[in-house]
């Protein structure tokens, strides 16, 4: 494990395991594991996406906290505009703070010793920035679209940091997401998010003639030709079709949401796969990758993590829960 | 790193860079000296990498800027040497023990990434100045390479932890085996060559993101 080859075997006191068995078991560990692993992978990606230099201006402030203040409740937007005013008057302080925080979140996550602590701290932490920096995802302006990131990429992270809490490897579950909180409590957040996905496509105006097309190609803007290009096919094969669509993206919301209650793993694993499919679909045509290209971008969006979270509710076969038991899970 | 990230993110990364690359060298002369067996070229990419990052992040080390004139061309064929090597490591190493795996493709998304910056920059340009990232080439290949590059970080991390866990478990010293007295322990200890991958990494990843403002 080490990169250094040493002469001799790293080994530990005669009769206990073997140092190289040990690290080696817990590379190769559990499903829940790698679930963790990828989750702290988004976390460092925010927190180097925070050091870009854009976020160091006090365009910052201006171009991404700004928007999402607006149309909110008065209870909800004064303390966002308080924090915008300091962020806006310190970016570079600020910026540092922030950038530092969700570096280390990441850092400590991937970390098995603190592993637990990263989770946590990443709770607090998602809900702030939630609020104060995403406008609770628009859900109270309505602006929340699940195709653009509703109900707001980072309160994704705060729901993974608790479906993947590592636990006992040997609680028995049909699925990593209900591990910790349980099979009936897992199966129902899927289903309030959506369920949520289905209200905000029809409650937000987002069925609307030319509502889905033009936030398509409000998300082309400054990408890279063949994405943009991408993205404004996909705008006009929806111009003039919002209602249909936003029908048919209802039946598939509705059915993945109801999927996880199904008695069949099969049919389970289809929605599951459908989930995968339109994450990763939103996340190139609609969320051009969060963004990620025009140097303004805070986060990956929601398809990762939505991708994550159907991972976290892919059924565990009987025979991967017996062997996974005998593995090693992070931080517990 | 560039006009418009504070110079003093710069200077902090380029002398983590600069650090990274004296402790790499470091172990390739102390082990040769003690003839102690080391991945020579893991530690020779990682001085590579750190002088011509600390060379791309600060404005202070113009000597070590690697897109000046024919120095690019001397340390683009260097870092194309070292993506063809451990792209051949890892192509050897397939379905050998996971970790073994890993750890060739970690250096090939280095050596690959350190390539990609200087071409699509190139000669006489800056990837890591905000000012002429945005017209970076194949942003894609610089976006697949720093999701990479965050990838390995995690990688990296979990190894470390896990390193952690079991030489806590096992009772052994945390340095490497064979090697005896603090200073072996030290300047070969795997935990901090663990730490280096990790810093050229997170970096790495930071400077190709970066490119894309």
């Amino acid at each position: 494990m080490t990169e250094l080859t040493s002469p001799a075997p790293l080994v530990g006191n005669a009769g206990s395991l073997s140092l190289r068995s040990r690290v080696s078991g817990s590379v190769t560990a559990g499903r829940r594991r790698t679930l963790q692993l990828v989750l702290a992978g988004i976390w460092l990606l925010d927190g180097v996406l925070q050091f870009q230099p854009t976020m160091f201006t006090k365009n910052f402030a201006q171009m991404i906290i700004y928007p999402t203040i607006d149309g909110n409740p008065g209870v909800v937007a004064s303390p966002m505009t308080w924090a915008h005013g300091i962020i806006l008057n310190h970016p570079v302080g600020t910026n540092t703070a922030f950038a530092c925080i969700q570096l280390a979140l990441g850092l400590a996550i991937a970390y098995r010793p603190t592993t637990k602590l990263g989770l946590a701290a990443s709770l607090p932490w998602s809900i702030a920035v939630w609020w104060f920096g995403e406008g609770l995802g628009g859900v109270l302006n309505g602006g929340a679209d699940p195709l653009t990131g509703a109900p707001g990429a980072v309160i994704l992270y705060a729901l993974l940091a608790v479906l993947l809490w590592p636990t006992d490897e040997d609680a028995p579950a049909p699925f990593e997401a209900g591990r910790l909180v349980g099979a009936h409590i897992a199966r129902a957040l899927w289903l309030i998010l959506w369920a949520g996905f289905v209200y905000f496509t029809f409650a937000s105006g987002n069925d609307a003639p030319g509502a889905l097309s033009g936030q398509i190609t409000a998300m082309a803007d400054g990408e890279p030709g063949w994405l943009a290009s991408l993205s404004n096919h996909a705008a006009n094969l929806t111009n003039g079709r919002d209602l249909a669509i936003s029908i048919a993206l209802g039946v598939l919301y509705t059915g993945i949401g109801v999927s996880v209650y199904l008695p069949w793993a099969r049919v389970r694993r289809g929605w599951l796969v459908a989930a995968l499919v339109f994450a990763a679909a939103i996340w190139v045509v609609v969320q051009a990758f969060g963004g990620v290209f025009t140097g303004m971008a805070t986060d990956p969006n929601s398809g990762p993590l939505l991708a994550l979270l159907a991972l976290s509710y892919w059924p565990i076969r009987a025979t991967a829960r017996t062997a996974d038991a005998s593995g090693a899970d992070g931080g517990a | 790193m560039g006009r418009l990230t504070p110079l003093w993110l710069g200077d902090l990364l380029a002398a983590v860079m600069i650090a990274t690359a004296v402790y790499c060298a470091s172990r390739v002369v102390y082990a040769r000296i003690r003839n102690r067996a080391t991945h020579r070229d893991v530690d020779g990419l990682h001085v590579l990498m750190g002088v011509a990052m600390a060379g791309m992040l600060t404005t202070h080390l113009t000597a070590l800027t690697p897109m000046h004139g024919g120095l690019h061309a001397v340390w683009v064929a260097l870092f194309a040497l070292g993506t063809a090597w451990f792209g051949y490591r890892a192509v050897r190493d397939r379905g050998r023990a996971s970790a073994h795996e890993h750890r060739a493709l970690i250096h090939l998304v280095g050596s690959a990434a350190m390539l990609y910056m200087l071409l699509a920059a190139g000669s006489g340009g800056m990837p890591g100045m905000g000012a002429s990232g945005g017209s970076a080439r194949l942003p894609e290949v610089g976006l697949l390479l720093g999701l990479a590059a965050t990838g390995a970080s995690v990688l990296i991390l979990d190894r470390l932890g896990s390193l952690t866990v079991a030489v806590a478990s096992a009772g052994v010293p945390a340095g490497p085996s064979g090697a005896t007295g603090p200073v072996a322990r030290r300047v070969l200890a795997p935990r901090a060559a663990e730490c280096c991958h990790l810093a050229m990494c997170v970096t790495t990843a930071y400077m190709l993101l970066a490119m894309f403002t």
